[in-house]
């Protein structure tokens, strides 16, 4: 058989055009297949970067929210401003740039993290991850062109109206207070409301100017009712932050920046019961339940304990609740916990949108600190002075009661045998400081307020009023108090404080203060009158009761005073009643206290020392009509008081048969306490409980800043809000 | 002598053939499982791509609005949304948003899947201080077959079903 080859081309061509073909179409398939996996890639790349920003923007917020009010308070303190590197990290730059460590913004898994694992060379993909390393290019100010410097991170709330959406500024008169906002979270009582922030408060910024009425912010934590009114000042500060900045030529993904107001609320005590401790509610200490009592609007406790079928109307709480299984919370019991999943959500659904029970870490952008300095409160003589602040208000000014009172009554002087006192000094705006012996024998120079009544053997007759007498010359001078009737000024009265000079005799209205044994004999006491106080005041030449509305009673333990600390009642943070070597606990006496209707602006007592409520206590209202803007409550305009001391009791000469309370209660017992506090337990004179069926409480919460007294408890809230563009 | 040596081309034998056949087929073979690998490839990823393209955008979008938000409501319809009425956390096509202004003031959002006339769509509405509410700012997906919101257990989920069936739910919190 013969073969030939008779075909034209060359063998095989058909073979590379079908296996190009294939080839080609095969590629083309896969590069298609490849593009489709790419754009899913890059789309769910896009989405993972978003969500990390989006994810380190909240961590990084929390975190500001967290560093803030520690540097607001540290700002605040002595020496603050003594050296850059104390007030460096108070500056908003640091602050920024250290919210981005703290938030662990920088990279998704920390070194010391991956050497806890013990993952060596590990290889991180992460394209969220940089160095974020200038806050500056993250952090801007509102409305001002950023650079770096401390001025440009964020704007300052005062004199400074930023436009629709954001606060009414505050208003300040201080310079240095001024340009410190800026750089700092400054707190200060020079931020006040003026008029460029009247159209954003509830009442008149004339008439309050330090605190008014604000609507309390969305959030969970229900201090008060979402919406509602409540008594507050807000400082706050405005910022852009603009994560994607730094990185966006190499992510190619740029966000538009976000404007946010971090506030501060400064909140005054306000509810029927507020108190940092931990406290017990629905029975007193006898395991009785409470009978008489109503309290109006909501409470709030560092921790709480709910008993019994005790119901509130409404129960915050900044470390947790335990809620008894007939308690009745917002007309709700809560069978199981009202903080699990899902519970506040269908609540709101069915029942309304404000869910009476909260804890202040249920709001994920907002802290709240109560202002909580234990007993330290009661007592001017613990704290040193400040200086070098970088805030113009120091802290213990802010947050301790005693330093906050316009006037002050020491005992400075005792007895070394007796150990009973023998000299007050006693202090008043303006100027008011001196000492008052208070016995004969002790020479001291002649106090304010004294006239000259005799010479020396003249005798004066006082008739019913009661003075106070001094006998002397030449600065020396030996005192009488509380005398009446018909007085000779001469040596066998007093003794013979200058020996050899002719003097003369004087006096004034007995001072509004005494030594006053306890009529059981128990201890000693210092007694306080204050309806005396405002013709007192007129007397020796001191400022009126507008300004003079608040008195610290203390003794003076230190090297101006007796010095000897273990005079202070006060030990380890806790009252006590025996002291060490012998050294008997001093008391305080209230006795002609019904009426403070001298004290225009209201009267607040501090004091370290047990204190007895003599008589009633601020049962007089004014007679004066109440400002334009407040509605008081039914039973009248009474003047707004306060009372911090840590102990009270009730009576003087015996125990009263019942007592009844008004207003709101408190306290300063810490909230880490291993027994709770019970805000209504009431003692009397003799140390016994009342029975539930004569304790009457009606406890309602302050509404309007006409309410506040002199001195006060302090709360913040801090929380960042966006401003929506 | 001359020899004459002539070249004889021989034929292929059958077994020859027969291994030349089946390894065309056998190649014939892997070139159609190649073609039909790529077109499952092209398949499944058109089938994926609502899962790993729309759904991550349309996520990444209400996230960012849920995230924002103070509080949310869920209704059966637009209707009931704009009057406010009967509220509930069920399975349901409208979303309420509230957002809280920092100087107090309270603005709201919907996000709400509906048809208006050209087919489902999740469609984003502003509400305006006014309150009357006009047309939708736009529309975050019209390839979704069905969107629900619902809340558990306090969190806001929002389950996608995509046109070919497929089922993603996310989920989110609000900021306060």
């Amino acid at each position: 058989m013969k073969t030939s080859s008779s075909r034209p081309g060359k063998p095989g061509f058909v073979s590379y055009v079908l296996v190009l073909t294939s080839g080609a179409f095969l590629t083309m398939l896969m590069v298609f297949t490849y593009r489709q996996a790419m754009a899913a890639q890059a789309v769910q790349s896009q989405v993972q970067l978003r969500n990390d920003y989006s994810e380190k923007e909240d961590a990084i917020l929390r975190s500001i929210v967290t560093i803030t009010p520690n540097r607001a308070i540290r700002a605040m303190q002595s020496g603050s401003g003594s050296a850059t590197a104390i007030s460096n990290p108070l500056r908003w730059r640091n602050i920024f740039d250290e919210s981005l460590a703290l938030s662990n913004a920088r990279t998704s898994i920390s070194p010391e993290l991956l050497a806890k694992l013990g993952v060596t060379n590990a290889k991180q993909g992460n394209s969220g991850d940089s160095s974020l390393a200038d806050a500056y290019r993250i952090f801007h100010p509102i409305g001002v062109s950023n650079n770096n410097t401390d001025a440009r991170f964020a704007t300052s709330g005062i004199n400074n109206d930023l436009g629709t959406g954001f606060p009414v500024p505050l208003k300040t008169e201080n310079s240095q207070t001024s340009l410190r906002d800026t750089a700092y979270p400054i707190i200060s009582n020079d931020k006040l409301y003026g008029t460029q922030a009247q159209s954003g408060v509830g009442l008149d910024v004339t008439t309050y100017p330090k605190f008014n009425l604000l609507k309390y912010p969305q959030i969970n934590f229900g201090y008060a009712k979402p919406g509602d009114d409540f008594v507050a000042k807000r400082n706050w500060w405005a910022f852009t932050m603009d994560l994607s900045d730094h990185d966006d030529d190499t992510t190619k993904s740029a966000k538009v920046p976000r404007d946010f107001v971090l506030s501060i609320y400064e909140i005054p005590s306000q509810l029927a019961i507020s108190a940092s401790s931990f406290l017990s509610f629905g029975e007193y200490a006898s395991g009785e339940a409470w009978q008489n009592v109503t309290i109006q609007g909501g409470v709030y406790a560092g921790k709480a304990e709910v008993e019994g079928e005790t119901a509130l109307n409404a129960l915050a709480s900044r470390r947790g609740m335990d809620l008894s299984d007939d308690a009745v919370i917002g007309g709700k019991s809560f069978a199981n916990s009202p903080f699990a999943p899902g519970v506040r959500e269908a609540y709101q659904v069915t029942e309304g949108e404000f869910f009476p029970v909260s804890l202040a870490s249920e709001s994920g952008r907002v802290a709240f600190i109560p202002i909580n300095r234990g007993a330290d409160f009661f007592d001017r003589f613990a704290h040193a002075a400040e200086t070098n602040t970088v805030s113009t208000t120091t802290w213990n000014n802010y947050s301790v009661g005693a330093l906050q009172c316009a006037m002050s009554l020491d005992i400075t002087s005792i007895d070394a045998t007796t150990k009973q006192p023998t000299e007050f000094r006693f202090r008043a705006q303006p100027n008011i400081d001196f000492r008052q012996p208070l016995v004969t024998g002790i020479p001291g120079l002649l106090p304010p307020g004294y006239v000259l009544r005799a010479q020396e053997n003249e005798s004066y007759n006082f008739g019913s009023d009661v003075v106070d007498i001094a006998y002397g010359k030449n600065g020396v001078f030996y005192f009488q108090l509380g005398v009446t009737g018909n007085v000779t000024f001469n040596n066998a009265r007093f003794g013979d404080p200058v020996v050899g000079t002719f003097k003369s005799g004087y006096s004034r209205p007995s001072a509004p203060f005494k030594i006053t044994p306890l009529p059981s004999g128990e201890r000693t006491c210092v007694e306080i009158m204050p309806q005396r106080i405002a013709a007192f005041l007129q007397n020796i030449g001191a400022s009126n009761t507008s300004i003079n509305h608040s008195i610290v009673v203390n003794v003076d333990y230190t090297t101006s005073g007796l010095n000897n600390p273990n005079f202070n009642p006060i030990k380890n943070g806790q009252y006590v009643e025996i002291l060490p070597g012998n050294i008997p606990n001093y008391g305080l006496i209230l006795r002609e206290c019904s009426d403070f209707t001298t004290f225009p602006k209201g009267f607040s007592l501090v004091s370290n020392l047990r204190t007895y409520i003599g008589d009633d206590f601020n049962v007089v209202a004014y007679s004066t009509a109440p400002p334009a803007s407040y509605v008081p409550p039914a039973d009248g305009y009474f003047p707004p008081c306060s009372v911090f001391v840590p102990d009270k009791r009730y009576g003087l000469e015996m125990d009263p048969y019942a007592v009844n309370v008004k207003g709101q209660m408190g306290s300063l017992a810490s909230e880490d306490a291993a027994n709770p506090t019970r805000p209504l337990d009431s003692k009397a004179v003799s140390g016994n409980a009342f029975s539930a069926d004569r304790i009457t409480v009606n406890l309602r919460p302050i509404t309007h800043p006409a309410e506040l007294p002199p001195v006060t408890m302090m709360n913040w809230l801090v929380m960042i809000e966006e401003r929506r563009q | 002598m001359k020899s004459n040596h002539h070249t004889k081309r021989r034929g292929f034998t059958l077994i020859e053939l027969s291994v030349a056949l089946m390894m065309g087929m056998m190649t014939g073979a892997m070139l159609l499982a190649l073609f039909n690998q790529q077109l499952a490839f092209i398949k499944i990823y058109r089938a994926q791509d609502f899962l790993s393209v729309e759904a991550p955008v349309i996520s990444t979008y209400v996230s960012k609005l849920v995230g924002k938000a103070d509080r949310f409501r869920l209704h059966a319809s637009l209707d009931e949304a704009k009057a406010g009425s009967n509220p509930r956390l069920t399975a349901s096509p409208v979303a309420v948003l509230n957002f809280r202004q920092p100087d107090g003031t309270m603005r709201a959002s919907i996000l709400s899947f509906e048809d208006l006339g050209d087919g489902p769509a999740l469609y984003y509405y502003v509400v305006p201080t006014s309150g009357v509410l006009g047309d939708p700012e736009w529309a975050i997906t019209t390839k979704a077959k069905d969107v629900v919101f619902s809340a558990d257990q306090g969190v806001l989920r929002m389950s996608i079903t995509g046109p070919a069936g497929e089922l993603i739910t996310y989920s989110g919190t609000m900021q306060q």
